[in-house]
C-alpha cells in the first residue's frame, strides 16, 4: 500500500530547500504560520542558505536625484528589466525616515545597506526586511582638535563583513589637516561592530594621511572594503577582520588615469574614462593583489560622463553626459538608456540581493 | 576470475622452467634434448587453450544473459529494488543520475540488486522515467523544460514522495524541480491558507502572533 507522505513528514532540509526558492516577502508571511516556521526561517543556516541560493537574483539599487520634488530617492532595478526582458522596476522603494537628499549609500553586504547624512546620522537598514538600526553617533574626539589650527579634512566611511564571525562593520576615517605645522595629523579611525553595537576608536600609524575618497558603489570584497586616493593611482584597502589598512601596488599607468573603483565580476576593478573629443573606457581588473590587468577597453564613445560599474554579463553602468543612467554592451558599444529618463540624475549604484540577515 | 588465470599460468611456466633447469642440471644428452623437445609443444598447446578460456570468460561476464555473448557493446544494466519488493531493470547511465547509487557501484557495494528502502515501486516509476528521459534527451534544453512541467502534473502526496525519493537518492535537478513547484504554490497564500494546505497546527498564541505580524506588516497585506 502505498501511503503517502505528507508535507509534515518531509526533512528539515527538503523544507529549506523549498523556502529557500520564496521571496523575502513571503518568507516574513510565513514566520507567522508555526513556531517551527518561525525558527527555520530564522535561523543563521537558513538565512546564508536563502542568500546563497542562486534563485535569489540580483538587482540593481540606484540612488538617483529628481528635479521634480527635489529629493533623492532609491530605485531598484529587477535582473529581468537589466537584461531587457521585463519593463518592470520599482521607482521608489520605501526608504527609512531619516534618508534625504544628502544621503550617502554604502554597501549592500549580505542585503544589507550603511546610510549616512552626515556625523549623527547613521543607519544600517535591510531593504527587504525594512529592518533599521540606527548607530550610536560618533565621538569627535577631542584629541585631533586639541590644537585649534587642527581642522577636519574629511571623513570617509567604509562598510563591510568579518568573513570568519558574519558580523558586519563599518569604518571611519577622518582626516585632519595643521594649518600652523602645515602637516596631516594621524588619521583617526572608528570602527562599528553590529554584535556589539558600539564604536572603537583608535589612530592609525600605517599612514601618515588616509586622503581617499567616496566610493560610488560598493566596494567590498572578501574581507576587505577598498577606496581610491585623492591621487587615483593609490588603492588603498581595509581589512575589516583585522581592522588595519593596507596600500594595495598600482601600475604607474594609474597615475595619468581618471577613474574609480568598482567591482566587475567578483574581482576589484578600476573602471577608467578618459575624455578628451573621444571618450573610451577602460577595466583594469585585479587579479590577485596589486596584479591589474586590463580585461576591457571599449571606445571611442561618445557622451560619457563616467563609468560606474559592472553587471554580470559583462555589461558597464554608465553615466552619461546629461547624468542618465545607462548600460553599455561592451560588444556592441550600444547604450541603453534605464529607468526614468527625465529629470532624475544618478547618483549612486550597487548590486543588491535580497536576504533575511537580521539588524537586531 | 582473470588473476586466477593469470596465477595459474605464471605457476605453470615458473614449473617448466624450473623442469627445464632440473632437467639441464641433471643431465646432458639426448635424453635431454628429446624431453625438451616434447615439453616445447606442451607449452603452446597450453598457453593457447589458456588463452580460449580466458576470451570465454571475458566474453560471459560482459553479460548475464547467453544471448548476449555474441555482442560484448550491450549496455550494463542495474537492478534496483523497491521497499516492497519489486524490482526494476535501468541502464547504468539512468541509475547514476542518483548519486547515492552512484557512489554505491563505484565503491562496488553493487553486485546482484540494490535495494532502495525508502522507496515505494509506484514512486520509484516515476523517479526512473524522469531520469531516463533527462539521459536520453541531456542536450535538448526545450524538450526537457515541457517534460519537466508535464511530469511534476501530480497530486501532492505524489510529489511529497518525489521530494522524499529524491533526497534520499541525492538526484539533485528532480529534488530542485520538485521544491520549486512547491515553492510556486505556496508563494502567494496568507498564513491560515499554508496551515489548511499542509495540515499545520497554529502553536502561536494571540499574542505571538500579533507581534510578528507587527515586525513587518506590509507583507500581511
Amino acid at each position: 500500500m502505498n501511503e503517502g507522505t505528507t508535507f509534515l513528514e518531509l526533512p528539515a532540509d527538503v523544507v529549506m530547500h523549498i523556502f529557500s526558492k520564496l521571496p523575502v516577502k513571503s518568507l516574513l508571511r510565513f514566520k507567522a504560520v508555526c513556531k517551527y516556521w518561525c525558527s527555520l526561517i530564522q535561523s543563521p543556516t537558513f538565512v546564508a542558505k536563502h542568500l546563497r541560493h542562486h534563485k535569489n537574483q540580483e538587482n540593481l539599487l540606484v540612488h538617483c536625484y529628481h528635479v521634480h520634488g527635489g529629493a533623492s530617492a532609491l530605485s531598484l532595478f529587477p535582473d529581468a528589466y537589466l537584461a531587457g526582458t521585463s519593463l518592470e522596476y520599482q521607482d521608489h522603494i520605501p526608504t527609512p525616515t531619516s534618508f534625504s537628499t544628502v544621503s550617502t549609500v554604502l554597501g549592500p553586504v549580505d542585503g544589507l545597506v550603511f546610510i549616512y547624512n552626515d556625523h549623527s546620522l547613521m543607519l544600517l537598514w535591510n531593504p527587504a526586511t525594512r529592518e533599521v538600526k540606527l548607530l550610536p553617533p560618533l565621538v569627535v574626539s577631542s584629541l585631533p582638535l586639541s590644537s585649534p589650527s587642527r581642522t577636519l579634512y574629511s571623513h570617509v566611511f567604509g562598510f563591510g563583513k568579518d568573513p570568519s564571525t558574519n558580523d558586519f562593520k563599518v569604518v571611519c576615517v577622518r582626516d585632519y589637516w595643521d594649518d600652523d605645522l602645515q602637516v596631516w595629523y594621524v588619521p583617526l579611525v572608528s570602527v562599528y561592530t553590529l554584535s556589539s553595537h558600539s564604536w572603537r576608536q583608535f589612530r592609525d600609524y600605517t599612514f601618515s594621511s588616509l586622503r581617499v575618497v567616496k566610493s560610488y558603489t560598493n566596494t567590498y570584497l572578501n574581507g576587505f572594503y577598498y577606496w581610491g586616493g585623492i591621487s587615483s593611482c593609490r588603492v588603498f584597502a581595509f581589512d575589516v577582520r583585522n581592522e588595519i589598512f593596507r596600500e594595495i601596488r598600482t601600475p604607474d599607468t594609474f597615475k595619468s588615469m581618471q577613474g574609480n573603483l568598482a567591482l566587475y565580476n567578483d574581482s576589484l576593478a578600476t573602471f577608467a574614462y578618459n575624455r578628451g573629443t573621444e571618450t573610451s573606457v577602460d577595466v583594469w581588473v585585479m587579479e590577485a593583489e596589486g596584479c591589474w590587468i586590463k580585461k576591457v577597453s571599449i571606445g571611442p564613445l561618445l557622451n560619457i560622463r563616467r563609468a560606474l560599474g559592472s553587471w554580470k554579463t559583462g555589461f558597464i553602468f554608465i553615466e552619461t553626459g546629461n547624468m542618465q543612467l545607462a548600460l553599455l554592451n561592451p560588444d556592441t558599444k550600444e547604450i541603453r538608456h534605464l529607468g526614468p529618463r527625465i529629470n532624475c540624475y544618478c547618483l549612486q549604484v550597487s548590486r543588491y540581493k535580497e536576504s533575511l540577515v537580521r539588524l537586531h | 576470475m582473470l588473476y586466477a588465470i593469470f596465477g595459474v599460468q605464471t605457476f605453470l611456466q615458473r614449473d617448466l622452467e624450473l623442469r627445464n633447469l632440473s632437467l639441464f642440471n641433471r643431465r646432458k644428452g639426448f635424453s635431454y634434448l628429446f624431453q625438451k623437445s616434447l615439453l616445447f609443444p606442451f607449452s603452446i598447446s597450453f598457453f593457447l587453450s589458456q588463452g580460449f578460456i580466458y576470451l570465454f570468460l571475458l566474453s560471459s561476464r560482459k553479460s548475464s544473459s547467453p544471448a548476449a555473448i555474441m555482442s560484448s557493446s550491450s549496455p550494463k544494466m542495474i537492478t534496483l529494488q523497491s521497499s516492497d519488493g519489486e524490482t526494476f531493470e535501468v541502464e547504468e547511465a539512468v541509475a547514476m543520475e542518483s548519486r547515492t547509487i552512484k557512489h554505491m557501484i563505484e565503491d562496488d557495494c553493487a553486485n546482484s540488486s540494490i535495494p532502495i528502502p525508502n522507496v515505494t515501486s509506484n514512486t520509484l516509476t516515476k523517479v526512473i522515467e524522469y531520469c531516463k528521459k533527462h539521459v536520453e534527451a541531456k542536450s535538448d534544453e526545450e524538450g526537457l523544460k515541457s517534460f519537466d512541467a508535464e511530469f511534476m502534473k501530480i497530486d501532492k502526496d505524489t510529489l511529497y514522495d518525489l521530494l522524499m525519493a529524491s533526497n534520499y537518492l541525492d538526484i539533485k535537478s528532480l529534488l530542485d524541480l520538485g521544491c520549486q513547484t512547491v515553492a510556486d504554490k505556496i508563494k502567494g497564500k496568507n498564513p491560515e491558507e499554508i496551515r489548511k494546505e499542509f495540515g499545520i497546527k497554529n502553536d502561536f498564541t494571540p499574542e505571538e502572533e500579533e507581534e510578528i505580524r507587527k515586525e513587518s506588516p506590509w507583507v500581511f497585506d
